[in-house]
């Protein structure tokens, strides 16, 4: 429990918790009785309680046992691990210095205070504060992995990917099945350009950690980029399978919307020299449907369509067929890209979906206004 | 950086609310958000449900349970029962009147009502939001236990920020009846609390308070088996019952 502190007045005391003969407030009975109600009650908390009377009011304040002094450190990294677990950074930060000053190269300190200036942006002393670390955890084989692979992460986010590559092989070194240290050197290598040994990273990093998503995204991502076409179906995969996992969040939008991208890119190699006429057709279709319908039924159709949407559309996938609450009949993958890219235009002229449809788009509002039909 | 994800178990939950209501749920992270956690399900014009949370740490995983928790409720609410809370224009007034009174001579009448307004809404949306809300708590102590760890440290340090309310300079801002009741539903959340996490010391202010026999009265309501389609909203009427705020509201079809 935390330090707590409140006042109360004399007279709002619950008298009949106080044994009879000590309920009048400001008399010296009322004042032993009140102390002795809170020293009981607090009393299996341990900790420091202090129990003041001043004009006509009770202040209460109870403290938890302070942290033993930092000495051998065992005991203080005990009481600052749990701040640090608890991102409460300010508060463990000055615990950490202070343990530091009392022993130069306590490697617990040296690498939290270094990990809290990576992420806090002070990259220049997260370096110095990690390589002190590597060396200060030599003889815990995983704790020393650590300290390089945050050595690692801070040189390259300082973009000295020499470093960051060293410190990373030799966390893997140290620890072969450490999946975040393999991860890591993935992406660093894929930022260098050399995506097919970053790929083959993410694949060994899978192999020991199967269950992790970011990997699983990283590598999708890595696959498209080195060669979409020969990795499209395996990409697509890894990306259903991270928003299978986890379908809310950050990753899982992102997931989404590397999806969209292989849905849109598919599109335009089904015909790359010209208009979709499919996709022409369902475009008009939308126009026809959106123009006589009111705004509150199109929100509702929209919003409902553009929630399925977020889960990934197969466009290429002719047997894909999907039912609606807010629309009759059963529409395919991409009938809905359709109907979001011709809502989403509605709303929004100026923007683009991002499904690459806007020339079927173009070409269906052409029609739409010369009164045309379906081609 | 790894992406911040939300517990499997939360997943699970938030699976189920689809499959309960048949719509999506989308959950977003807004860091300008006013509040931990916001629930806003879905409407006619929007068909999907949406809960926003403000802080990409680990507690943002409790809060986001809890709202799924209550959004499971609400969408078994038959659509046609489903009913919002309204403001009662007399007893609006009569709480923006006691403050007027009350901070005469140190504030203008424009800035006095301002603050008779904020005491009349904020005791309507804690009355709206606390009884359901240690409903979903108690669930999600028994319904999902891997979250517990979480549950302890989000409900203390609830706790711990209410216990400010019970300072006197309180009772000088605003009106007695709004101050008490408002005090009796924080003393309900921190004895639900210390009896959930096991540390009955969280309780202690208000029991010596004298608000013990109210908030076990306030518990004992979330916990009763409901007799309606709508159990928050009986949990509500019953907590206004007790606390003397049954004429403060009304109930209203969206």
């Amino acid at each position: 429990m935390e330090s707590t502190a409140f006042t109360l007045e004399e007279a709002t005391f619950d008298a009949s918790l106080l044994p009879e003969g000590s309920r009048t407030p400001g008399t010296v009975a009322f004042h032993r009785a009140v102390t002795d109600y809170f020293q009981k009650s607090y009393a299996s908390m341990g900790g420091q309680l202090s129990v003041v009377f001043a004009a006509g009011r009770i202040e209460v304040a109870w403290e938890p046992a302070a942290p033993e002094p930092a000495g051998p450190g065992a005991p203080a990294m005990a009481s600052i691990g749990p701040l640090l677990q608890q991102r409460r950074f300010d508060e463990a930060r000055p615990l950490l210095e202070t343990l530091l000053q009392l022993q130069p190269e306590h490697p617990e300190a040296l690498y939290n205070l270094g990990v809290l200036a990576s992420e806090e942006g002070r990259l220049e002393e997260a370096r110095l504060l990690l390589r002190r670390a590597v060396i200060a955890n030599a003889g815990d084989t995983h704790a020393q992995a650590n300290a390089e692979v945050a050595l690692g992460l801070a040189a390259l986010r300082q973009e000295d990917r020499s470093e960051a590559r060293q410190a990373l092989e030799a966390a893997i070194e140290l620890e072969p099945r450490n999946a975040f240290a393999i991860r890591s050197l993935g992406s660093l290598l894929v930022i260098a350009g050399a995506l097919a040994a970053g790929i083959e990273r993410f694949r060994q990093a899978l192999a020991v950690a199967p269950d992790d998503l970011v990997t699983t995204f990283n590598l999708a991502q890595a696959l498209l980029e080195l060669d979409h076409q020969e990795h499209r179906d395996e990409a697509d995969r890894l990306l259903l399978r991270v928003i299978e996992a986890q379908p809310y969040g950050e990753l899982a939008n992102k997931a989404k919307d590397l999806r969209g991208s292989i849905a849109s890119r598919d599109l335009r190699a089904e015909q790359p020299d010209g208009l979709r006429q499919d996709a022409v057709s369902y475009c008009l279709q939308a126009l026809q449907l959106f123009e006589g319908m009111d705004q509150q039924r199109f929100m509702a159709v929209l919003s409902e369509v553009a929630a399925m949407g977020q889960g990934g559309l197969q466009i290429n996938e002719p047997g894909t067929s999907r039912r609606l609450k807010t629309l009759p009949g059963s529409w395919s993958d991409l009938a809905l890209a359709c109907l979001i890219h011709v809502g989403m235009k509605r709303l929004t002229p100026d923007e683009d979906s991002g499904l690459g449809i806007g020339a079927e788009y173009e070409e269906a509002v052409r029609l739409h206004g010369t009164g045309g039909t379906n081609p | 950086m790894p992406a911040h994800a939300l517990l499997p178990a939360v997943n699970r939950l938030l699976q189920q609310v689809e499959e309960t209501s048949g719509l999506p749920v989308a959950v977003a992270q807004q860091s300008d958000l006013e509040n931990l956690a916001t629930l806003r399900p879905a409407t006619p014009e929007r068909q999907a449900h949406l809960i926003v949370y403000r802080d990409a740490d680990e507690a943002s995983s409790y809060h986001v349970a809890f709202e799924a928790a209550l959004l499971l409720r609400i969408v078994q609410v038959p659509a046609e029962q489903r009913v919002n809370l309204n403001e009662k224009r007399e007893a609006r007034e009569k709480v923006i009147s006691q403050v007027e009174k009350l901070v005469k001579g140190s504030l203008s009448l424009a800035l006095a009502r301002k603050a008779g307004l904020r005491f009349y809404d904020g005791l309507m949306v804690q009355l709206r939001s606390t009884g359901p809300g240690l409903w979903a708590d108690r669930w999600l102590f028994e319904q999902v236990p891997e979250l517990r760890g979480l549950q302890a440290a989000v409900l203390q340090s609830q706790v711990q920020q209410n216990v400010p309310c019970l300072n006197a300079e309180v009772d000088k801002m605003g009106p007695a009846d709004v101050v008490k009741a408002s005090r009796a539903m924080n003393a309900a959340y921190a004895f639900q609390t210390a009896e959930l996490v096991g540390i009955p010391p969280l309780a202690i202010p208000y029991q010596a308070a004298g608000f013990e026999a109210l908030a076990r009265e306030l518990i004992a309501i979330t916990r009763a088996e409901p007799t309606t389609a709508d159990p928050d909203r009986e949990i509500v009427d019953g907590w206004a019952e007790k606390l003397g705020l049954s004429r403060w509201y009304v109930w209203k079809t969206p």
